[in-house]
């Protein structure tokens, strides 16, 4: 290849210098990003690897259906529960079993708080450093910062005294020469363009955000007993709801937790909507251009499963908050049905990804998915002595399969949700998109980008803690009206269920579309296959050519110091990855600003 | 009140990186630490063990670390010694995620008044899916041994 068209529209051009971008750390960091920019520094070519191989599914061959949540939860402790969620139902699904109002209600507030959680953190702790510069912060004038504040919310940490003390920390911090979180930044570099006094302002809110963050996820403890990894359960929640009878006062579930619970969320949707939102519009304002850059697929190719079940059992689009779809070829007027059980509709293909089909140009449903690992590498990969230096994305690349709905590829994430919903005339959603378009004075393509998929990213943050507070009412409802009822036993036992079954559950994480497929036979797992937001996003090519949604994201970014990938990590990070996700980009000895290396 | 707490960092499935949990896992079938003393297996938490770490008044810390020394020593540093040593080499495996850890927590004005990191020189943390080396694993008991003498110490100093 020099320069080729995919099939999915976009222009690939290799011949430019290579850079590969490995977030390789001891902990996490599954995710390599290599691109080829031309003379000019703008990426022409892009190559997303997933770097290490999942493995669930078959540890699941042969288990209890109804452990099986918590095996998969262990995919991941950020995201933590999406996958527990997306088994049980999976498992409800194939059995057919109902689960009470109180089930699905509770279910709703812990995905809700997730989405408050991460969408918070996302941008605070992994994204906002893309876009602020702690070291500016510094030489901010705390009268000027406290004057800003007070401008743009009624949020209390407003005074000169705050900004000052807070300025002092950082100090302290960066003049120990122990950065601790703000390590891996490339602080001073020229794509940075917030005044100092916007800077000092959202790092406080950096640190806002860290104090406040331990208290959203007491919500899952409440409900789940823990968290991370709270628990679930096949047929309902494990949530003990004791309000009105004897020992009530000890109860898991009682109304003292669950005046905390609304307590918690009330404050949520205060901190989101006094600081998150003003941020976000801040850091927008400042950087326009972005919202040309890092679209990809988002403006043609967007797929909800859609989320949040407001009647028990009912997942129609009636009943859905977010709605399921899919958008093609760029038409937002119509919005296709995706039917998860269809076997010509979600497929996963394997030609650059490092597993073997029996029919190696095949799209495989779930239901008949495989996992067999053949670990290749192309003819024209670069090594060094034990190292690879450039992966060839003609050949096998990835860990990641390619998933495609009906062929395309597809992006997924806050973006395509709230796009979907927009379209599908969401009346809340409509209102917080284009009044945020209004104030930035941006037309509703400037949604497909990379600020665009960051701003959809905090609007749905304001519109989950909304839902949030009302679902928390509508428990409270529920549970004075006398039902108390979170469970449905009735299949519990093997027994009771047929030989032979499969089923589809699946989630909106708040990074994306989350779906398992089971098959059970003889009270067993036959088969598992997971088909996580980041196999699509992060997805390689497929057999016909067609990029993913990073690598189409990349395409066309101009870089200023290509030794200095800021803006790759902006583009990757406005998806919010869950590779490598708490690790932002750190070198194997933890001191390096990051492995960029420019070949 | 402001607890102590005794924590170990690793990854259990990583050759030496699992010393940590280790250590805990040995503690708590020894049951062996004062009862108010509150034991915690930290995984490969990183920033989940902020709240911990704000709440608490003493911290001792259990870790494999690199200071080419020989396999199986143990390396104790106490409050400034650790960040200090940080910024030369590797500490810890973890040290991202736990040096981030302590940074976020002085950035929230949260710092424990005292924190004792008590490491060892690790073999081998290549082995995925691999036990700790010998060397690391006949260190566990001596390295406990440490943390309680520090945890005396601080009773004696009306700390706990």
């Amino acid at each position: 290849m020099s320069q080729i068209t995919t099939p999915n529209g976009f222009t690939l051009d290799n011949s430019g210098r290579r850079i590969a971008i490995d977030p390789v750390t001891r902990i996490e960091g599954h995710l390599r990003i290599e691109v080829n920019v031309d003379s000019a520094n703008v990426i022409r070519n892009a190559v997303s690897v997933g770097t290490m191989w999942r493995g669930l599914e078959p540890i699941l061959k042969g288990r209890d259906p109804r452990d099986a949540w918590s095996f998969v939860q262990r995919i991941c402790g950020v995201c933590t529960g999406v996958h527990a969620l997306a088994s049980v139902r999976a498992v409800e699904d194939a059995l057919a079993i109902k689960i009470p109002t109180n089930a699905n209600t509770i279910r709703n507030i812990m995905q809700l708080a997730l989405y408050v959680h991460d969408h918070l953190v996302h941008f605070y702790h992994l994204h906002a450093l893309d876009w602020v510069d702690v070291v500016s912060a510094l030489s901010a004038s705390p009268k000027a910062t406290a004057d800003l504040q007070q401008s743009l919310s009624p949020w209390p940490y407003a005074s000169v005294g705050y900004f000052k003390e807070v300025q002092e920390r950082v100090r302290k911090l960066v003049g120990s020469g122990q950065l601790g979180p703000f390590r891996n930044g490339y602080w001073g570099h020229a794509a940075y363009k917030l005044p100092p006094e916007a800077n000092l302002m959202a790092v406080a809110h950096y640190i806002e955000a860290l104090n406040f963050q331990r208290e959203i996820v007491k919500i899952q403890a409440v409900f789940g007993g823990k968290n991370p990894h709270p628990m679930w359960l096949v047929g309902g929640v494990p949530s003990a709801i004791n309000v009105h009878g004897a020992g009530s006062s000890g109860a898991p579930v009682n109304v003292e937790r669950l005046n905390l619970v609304a307590d918690i969320a009330e404050r949520a949707h205060t901190f989101i909507a006094q600081v998150y939102i003003p941020d976000l519009l801040a850091i927008a304002s400042f950087y326009k251009e972005w919202f040309k850059y890092g679209g990809g697929l988002a403006a043609s190719s967007l797929l909800s499963y859609g989320e949040f079940p407001a009647k028990a059992n009912d997942d129609s689009n009636s009943s859905l908050l977010i709605p399921r779809g899919a958008i093609i070829n760029g038409d937002l007027k119509q919005l296709h049905e995706v039917d998860l059980r269809d076997p010509a509709q979600v497929q996963e293909f394997v030609p650059h990804s490092w597993y073997s089909y029996a029919d190696a140009k095949a799209g495989l449903h779930p239901w008949e998915g495989q996992t067999e690992l053949d670990f290749k590498l192309g003819d024209k990969t670069r090594k060094s002595a034990d190292k690879i230096e450039a992966f060839d994305e003609e050949g096998k690349y990835s860990y990641i399969k390619a998933p495609r709905w009906k062929g395309h590829a597809m992006e997924t994430g806050p973006l395509a949700r709230m796009v979907i919903a927009y379209v599908s005339g969401n009346g809340r959603v409509r209102e917080l998109v284009d009044g945020t378009l209004k104030k930035l004075d941006l037309p509703l393509a400037a949604l497909f980008s990379t600020l665009g998929r960051t701003a959809a990213r905090g609007l749905e943050g304001l519109w989950a803690a909304e839902r949030l507070k009302e679902e928390i009412v509508r428990l409270q409802t529920t549970i004075k009206s006398g039902n108390e009822a979170t469970a449905n036993t009735e299949k519990w036992e093997p027994s009771s269920w047929p030989r032979e079954a499969k089923g589809v559950g699946y989630c909106e994480a708040p990074r994306g579309a989350l779906g398992h497929w089971i098959r059970i036979k003889d009270e067993k797992i036959l088969n598992y296959q997971c088909v996580v937001p980041t196999t699509w996003n992060a997805s390689p090519r497929d057999a016909q050519g067609n990029i993913g949604a990073y690598e189409a994201a990349l395409l066309g970014v101009p870089m200023v110091d290509p030794a200095k990938p800021l803006e790759i990590l902006r583009v990757i990070h406005s998806f919010d990855p869950c590779l490598a996700c708490a690790t932002h980009v750190i070198g194997p000895d933890g001191s390096a600003l990051s492995v960029a290396k420019v070949l | 009140m402001k607890k102590t707490v005794v924590l170990g960092i690793g990854n259990l499935l990583w050759g030496d990186e699992g010393f940590g949990p280790a250590v805990v896992a040995r503690i708590k079938a020894r049951d062996c630490l004062p009862a108010a003393v509150e034991l915690v297996d930290g995984g490969t938490q990183g920033l989940y063990l902020l709240p911990l770490i704000q709440d608490c008044a003493r911290l001792i810390v259990f870790d494999a670390v690199d200071f080419g020394r020989q396999p199986g020593q143990l390396v104790v540093l106490r409050d400034q010694e650790i960040p200090a040593y940080f910024g030369r080499r590797p500490l810890s495996l973890h040290q991202t995620a736990f040096t981030d850890v302590l940074a976020a927590a002085a950035l929230t004005a949260a710092t424990p008044e005292a924190i004792t990191l008590i490491g060892v020189q690790f073999v081998n943390i290549d082995n995925w899916g691999g036990a700790l080396s010998p060397a690391v694993d006949a260190a566990i008991d001596r390295a406990i041994a440490i943390g309680l003498s520090e945890l005396a110490s601080w009773k004696e100093q009306s700390y706990a």
